[in-house]
This record gives C-alpha cells, sequence and structure tokens, in this order.
C-alpha cells in the first residue's frame, strides 16, 4: 500500500466509523421510509399534478412514483450526495449543479462508489455512460465498446446506447426497491446487489450480482467501509446473463469482449497466453510486486470470489481478484474512460504516488510507481 | 312527554334488535324503524316543533329536518346501538363514525373530507369546485361541464347519492328510502347505500360494530382492461363518475400497448383482483379496514368469501365521506413506512403490500 493511503484511510476511517455509529442500519437494499416520500396514487395534490425538485409532473410516473430514476436520484440545486426525502435516504447520482468532492473526502458532497453523471453532463461523453434523461448519445461509441453481436439493428434498437427510448438507468439495474430479506450478502432475496439483477432479461429470477452493500454508499469510504464486491477466478465464455455473480460479468453483458477468453476479434489473453487487454475477474497474483497489495485501498478495489458478509481491510493475492470496477465508476468519473483516478495525469512510472494525484494503477502494480 | 320518551326507548330497542337480527338482508330500504323516527304529521307536539333544529317550519314530505344533514347530522346525536338514523358527522374516528367515515373532518382540513355544502362546508380553497381527475367524457360521469359550477351536494347532478339528471338533492333520491325490494341496481332505491345503479351488501349498522359477519360487502370488476367502464355497478365506477381520470383513463399502466391492467402502474389501480395479481397481494386477508370487494353478490353478508377473489376499489383506501386524515384515508398516510416494525406494520397499506412494511 501506498504512503498516499496511509494518512488517509487513517482519517477515513474515523470518519467511517462514526459514520456507521449514525448511520446505523441493515445492509440491504430495499428502501425504508414513509411511501408517500417516493409514490403518489393519483398523480394529484390540491388539484395539479405532483411537483418534485420544483418541476411539476403532468405525466403520471411508473409504479406511481413521484418522479423517474433520474428524479429521484438527482440532486437540482446542491452537492449533497444523500438527500433525505422524508425519513428515506436516497444515494445521489446526479449533482448538475456540480460542487461533488472526487474523490471522497467523507463529507455530503462526497462522490458515491458509482461515481456521478455530472461529469459526463458537463466535460464530454467520455466522462461517464451516456444515459438517457442525462446526456445526448455517445459521439464517439455507436454501441457499447467491447460488444458483442451489437452491430445488429434489432440488438441495437436496445444496445446501441443507454439513450434510446428502451435505456436509461434500466439498462443496467433491475429496480426491485421493496425486496427486502435477511443477511449481509445482498443478492437475488434483495433484489441484487445494488439492484444490477439482469436487466436485459428484465427478471429476478435470472443470475444478477451479489455484494456487501456499503450504507452510504461510499460516502465516507475506508478501508473498513466499503461495497465489497463479488469476483469469480473462471474464465467465463461470451456471455448475455452474468455468471457467477460477478460484477465484472455484469460489466461484460454490454462489455464482452474486454472479459471473455479469446476469440476472433475478442478476449483477455491471445492464443499465446499474453494479456491483449487489462484482466479482470483474474486472480491478484501472490507473487512479485502484486504480493504487495495487502491493505484493501478503495480507490482500486479488489473483488472477493467467495463473500461472507464482512468487510475486511484485508486484500488476499492469490485469491482475490482485480475486476472492472477496480479502476472505473460506472456512473462517471473526472477523468476519461471513468476511471477512478487521472491516468492521464498521475500515472507516470517512477514518479512517486501521492495523496494529491493518486494513480490507483499503483495500487496493484505496486513497484511500477519508483517508490 | 315521559309515555313517548319510553314508547321511543323501546322502539330504538326493537329497532336496533332487528337491524342485527336482520344482518345480510340485501334491502336498501329503511326498514325496523319507527316511522316517528323521521316523520311528523303536522309538525307539532305538546305545541312545540317536532323538527331535529326545532324550526318552526315543517319540512317536505313530513319529514323533521328540511335537508339531507337536518337528519344525518342531528346535533346532539351519535352513532349508537340505538341510534336508527346513521349520522354522518361522527367526531370520533372508529367509535362513533360509520363506514362511509364522517364529514365533521372537514373542519380540520379540506383534505380530509368530501366538501359537501349540504353539511355547511366550505368550497375546497385548494381544489375549488371540480373534482380532481374530473373526465367529463366518461359515459356516466355525473355532469357533462368542463368545470363544475355548483359546489358538490349529497345527491344529485353533483353529488353521489340517488340520480344525477335533477339538481334536486331531495329530487335525485325521491323515494328511495321507502323502496321495497332487494337491491339489484334498478332504482335508486334499490341502490347500495341509494348510490343508483351501484351494488353491493349493506352492514345493517353501517359498520359501526363491524366484524367478520358484520361489513358492507362491496362489488368490483376484475379488470383486464383499465378503459373497460362497462361494469357501472361496482363501487368503484360510483367514484369514477366524478374522479374518472384515476378510474378508467386509457393511461392507467404504463405496460406496452394501451389500457393494460398491468404494473408498472401509473396510477393506483382499482376493479383488479389481487388474487389474480398473486405475489405478495395473495396474502391479503379481508379486513374492513382495508376491504377489499368481490364481482358477485354472495347471499348474505356471511357468506362473503375473499379466499378466491380480492378486488381492490377505491373503497379500500378512502372514506366516501371524510376520516381524519388526508385524501379521506382510511388510515394515516403518513405513519405507512416501508421496512417499518412499529404500529402501522401490517395495517393499511400494508394489509395488501403485505411485504412492504418490516415483519
Amino acid at each position: 500500500m501506498k504512503n498516499r493511503n496511509r494518512k488517509t484511510s487513517l482519517l477515513l476511517a474515523v470518519t467511517a466509523i462514526l459514520a456507521a455509529i449514525f448511520l446505523a442500519g441493515p445492509a440491504w437494499s430495499a428502501v425504508s421510509g414513509d411511501c408517500v416520500n417516493c409514490h403518489t396514487m393519483h398523480n394529484s395534490q390540491d388539484g395539479t399534478a405532483i411537483e418534485f425538485n420544483g418541476e411539476i409532473n403532468e405525466d403520471p410516473n411508473a409504479s406511481l412514483l413521484k418522479s423517474d430514476c433520474v428524479g429521484c436520484h438527482s440532486n437540482p440545486t446542491g452537492s449533497e450526495t444523500i438527500l433525505m426525502l422524508g425519513d428515506s435516504r436516497v444515494p445521489i447520482v446526479y449533482n448538475p449543479g456540480g460542487g461533488i468532492v472526487y474523490p471522497t473526502d467523507g463529507s455530503s458532497s462526497g462522490t458515491l462508489a458509482g461515481g456521478n453523471f455530472y461529469w459526463v453532463a458537463t466535460q464530454g461523453d467520455a466522462y461517464g455512460h451516456n444515459v438517457r434523461g442525462i446526456s445526448d448519445a455517445d459521439q464517439n461509441l455507436p454501441f457499447a465498446p467491447g460488444g458483442i453481436g451489437q452491430s445488429a439493428p434489432g440488438c441495437n434498437y436496445c444496445h446501441g446506447s443507454m439513450t434510446y427510448e428502451n435505456g436509461g438507468c434500466v439498462s443496467c439495474h433491475l429496480p426491485a426497491h421493496h425486496k427486502d430479506a435477511a443477511g449481509d450478502i445482498v443478492g437475488q432475496d434483495h433484489g441484487w446487489y445494488r439492484f444490477l439483477g439482469n436487466a436485459m432479461i428484465g427478471n429476478l429470477s435470472a443470475a444478477g450480482v451479489i455484494g456487501v452493500e456499503s450504507d452510504d454508499w461510499e460516502q465516507a469510504v475506508s478501508s473498513t467501509n466499503h461495497n465489497v464486491y463479488k469476483g469469480t477466478e473462471r474464465l467465463y465464455t461470451s456471455t448475455f446473463t452474468t455468471q457467477d455473480n460477478s460484477i465484472g460479468s455484469f460489466c461484460a453483458g454490454c462489455h464482452g469482449n474486454f472479459h471473455h477468453e479469446y476469440s476472433e476479434g475478442g478476449g483477455m489473453t491471445n492464443t499465446m497466453g499474453a494479456w491483449i487487454r487489462h484482466p479482470s475477474d483474474v486472480i491478484i497474483p501472490n507473487e512479485r510486486e502484486y504480493a504487495d497489495y495487502t491493505i484493501y485501498d478503495p480507490l482500486a478495489p479488489v473483488a472477493k470470489t467467495s463473500l461472507d458478509g464482512t468487510v475486511t481491510d484485508v486484500v488476499v493475492p492469490g485469491e482475490d481478484v482485480v475486476t472492472c470496477i477496480s479502476c472505473h465508476r460506472p456512473h462517471g468519473s473526472p477523468y476519461p474512460d471513468m476511471l477512478r483516478w487521472d491516468y492521464a495525469n498521475d500515472c507516470n512510472t517512477g514518479n512517486a504516488d501521492t495523496a494529491a494525484n493518486p494513480c490507483g494503477c499503483y495500487s496493484c502494480h505496486t513497484t511500477k510507481d519508483g517508490a | 312527554m315521559k309515555t313517548q320518551k319510553t314508547i321511543k326507548q323501546v322502539l330504538a330497542v326493537v329497532g336496533a334488535t332487528f337491524l342485527i337480527l336482520a344482518a345480510g338482508n340485501a334491502l336498501a330500504a329503511i326498514s325496523g324503524t319507527s316511522c316517528v323516527e323521521c316523520h311528523t304529521m303536522h309538525n307539532s307536539q305538546d305545541n312545540a316543533s317536532m323538527q331535529f333544529d326545532s324550526g318552526a317550519e315543517p319540512s317536505a314530505s313530513l319529514l323533521r329536518a328540511a335537508t339531507c344533514s337536518g337528519c344525518h347530522a342531528i346535533p346532539g346525536r351519535a352513532n349508537s346501538a340505538t341510534e336508527p338514523i346513521p349520522q354522518v358527522d361522527g367526531q370520533n374516528y372508529g367509535t362513533d363514525t360509520l363506514a362511509g367515515g364522517s364529514f365533521f373532518f372537514v373542519n380540520s382540513a379540506d383534505a380530509n373530507a368530501h366538501n359537501v355544502i349540504d353539511f355547511g362546508a366550505a368550497e375546497d380553497t385548494a381544489l375549488g369546485l371540480t373534482p380532481p381527475g374530473w373526465d367529463n367524457t366518461l359515459d356516466g360521469a355525473v355532469n357533462t361541464e368542463a368545470s363544475w359550477t355548483q359546489q358538490l351536494t349529497c345527491s344529485g347532478t353533483y353529488g353521489c347519492h340517488g340520480t344525477h339528471d335533477t339538481v334536486d338533492t331531495f329530487g335525485a333520491i325521491s323515494g328511495a328510502h321507502h323502496q321495497p325490494g332487494d337491491i339489484d341496481g334498478t332504482t335508486v332505491g334499490n341502490s347500495y347505500r341509494f348510490l343508483d345503479g351501484i351494488m353491493g351488501l349493506e352492514s345493517p349498522d353501517w359498520e359501526l360494530v363491524p366484524s367478520a359477519t358484520n361489513h358492507n360487502v362491496y362489488k368490483g370488476v376484475a379488470r383486464t382492461q383499465a378503459n373497460n367502464a362497462s361494469d357501472k355497478s361496482t363501487i368503484s365506477f360510483l367514484c369514477a363518475q366524478c374522479h374518472g381520470k384515476f378510474h378508467t383513463a386509457a393511461d392507467i399502466d404504463n405496460t406496452a400497448g394501451p389500457n393494460q391492467m398491468s404494473s408498472p402502474w401509473l396510477r393506483h389501480p382499482t376493479d383488479i383482483d389481487l388474487r389474480a395479481v398473486g405475489g405478495e397481494y395473495a396474502a391479503y386477508t379481508f379486513n374492513v379496514e382495508a376491504p377489499a370487494a368481490l364481482s358477485t353478490m354472495p347471499a348474505d353478508i356471511a357468506s362473503a368469501d375473499y379466499s378466491s377473489e380480492a378486488i381492490v376499489t377505491c373503497i379500500s383506501c378512502h372514506r366516501a365521506h371524510g376520516s381524519p386524515y388526508a385524501d379521506l384515508l382510511r388510515w394515516d398516510y403518513d405513519g405507512m413506512s416501508a421496512g417499518t416494525t412499529g404500529d402501522a406494520a401490517g395495517t393499511g397499506c400494508f394489509r395488501c403490500h403485505t411485504t412492504k412494511d418490516g415483519i
């Protein structure tokens, strides 16, 4: 673990402990709070349609909601990334006015684990997923890079862009806000980790992602307050279904060619076994420089090949895996390719890693910063 | 006078006893209540007025009041086992209020009750005269005005009870109180609670003391098309006559294809069978707090079987006259909190949404 992380982690750990005390609650996906916070039975109040976030929604929303996904999970006027809707806590993934802190400093404006769509809306297509209701279609990407079989018109109807009519947040998430179950490992009975069910099939019975959810969505992240991602060491094939409940496999649903074993036009290795794309869902070797990644770095998280429901600051080379989320924020970040750090400017081989300008690559590639 | 009081007390007890024994009879008309409870032949007794408000002027139809509220909100009278006339202004929710609720609560807030002018309510300050969800194109709407020009009344063109072809509130229910025959919807008097054309079975004490065998049985329909208002005998269609867009509008759901009846809903569904929906709704058991309806009326109340059919209606959530809660709800919606294990768990919304509380 690099020097930048020690002081930062200590500070964040204290913050996280305090946050955990005040925000103590079950690690579940299900929402809690008054029905009226989110729902309207007839989209009618005092003779007018329902107002939400300062806007009158003349057309009622699906599921009797006061607004749509973007509406409920945006903070149109402030930088806070967790809002109280009545007595319900709502994670904010889009702050159109900016002011959010990246990476999070544990404050109320700290960017959450998934990132924020602010940057794709303001800085450009490369800074986040282009999602309907937030940004227009990507000008450079006709469909998901690494996409398999998405050139056919039929597939493009849904997959060409998440800005299409059938797109939006539901391109990735399969909302199940009221699924509720016991246990800290969030899985099918909870509506899957962060509601990452099989969005394409649209059925919760299909395999989705499992994991352990940070109760504050990593607003006050630390080595002991973080999501625990599920990975796998199995080299899965090209597929549209999530395999081994891994979050990396879920990403592969759209970006398949970045993941699987070699095949014509895709894969992570060539026929000689050399990496041709950065590995994901691959064991971090318990050797060489990788063996030194032993304390969890929230900037470059690993995934566990098996979950026990606990949150640990221990990384186990030889067991834990690198995954897509190790490097990317799926909603967006201040950096191109929605990377978790400034790859273009802060990752210069031989330059020591710093807290002010961190490079997450060095969390695994521990010797390449020259320190 | 003492003799008259004694007679009245005896008649009241007899009447109440009859009501209980008559439970299950599908009779809309008044029965088992002595004439004197409502009528006066000369508005004179011991040289005093027989009007409930002691007014000097006699009332039409030899009644002891000149308005609906005159009989159904008699000062100093409260619903009880011996009160023969249903009073719709009870002040103690769940104690002396009836199935329809109480207009008393409009005094707390416009949103708590229908602002019926006959009961002294002023025009709703937020809604004005036109009901929310008003659809004057609905076949069966109470009138055809684009916006209402008169305030809500008990009955008639701007009301719920009786026919809607006259603005005369008495004329709209003329003859209904003594109409013979069962409830079959053919006349106002043969309709559930004088709601013209609506079917149902009536609790003999108006659910003053509801039980498994003493409750209204509402008529519903298991709709498969959102704009299907072909069955105009359901209690929800009665509501739709003023709030059509909440019930029969073609955009009630968000699924592909027009007028479907399935999730994701745009507005809370009514006239839909919980049993057919399944899932968490299969765990619903009939409760007078959130009553379901049946598509076929049983022979009597005790025979009402909700095991294979339980239809959601407007009345499942609302009290038509009023309640202590906003939007005339039957329970405090603000207390309905997802995941709760508190007092609200298993009540209200959670009667149907059985898994969304915390128990």
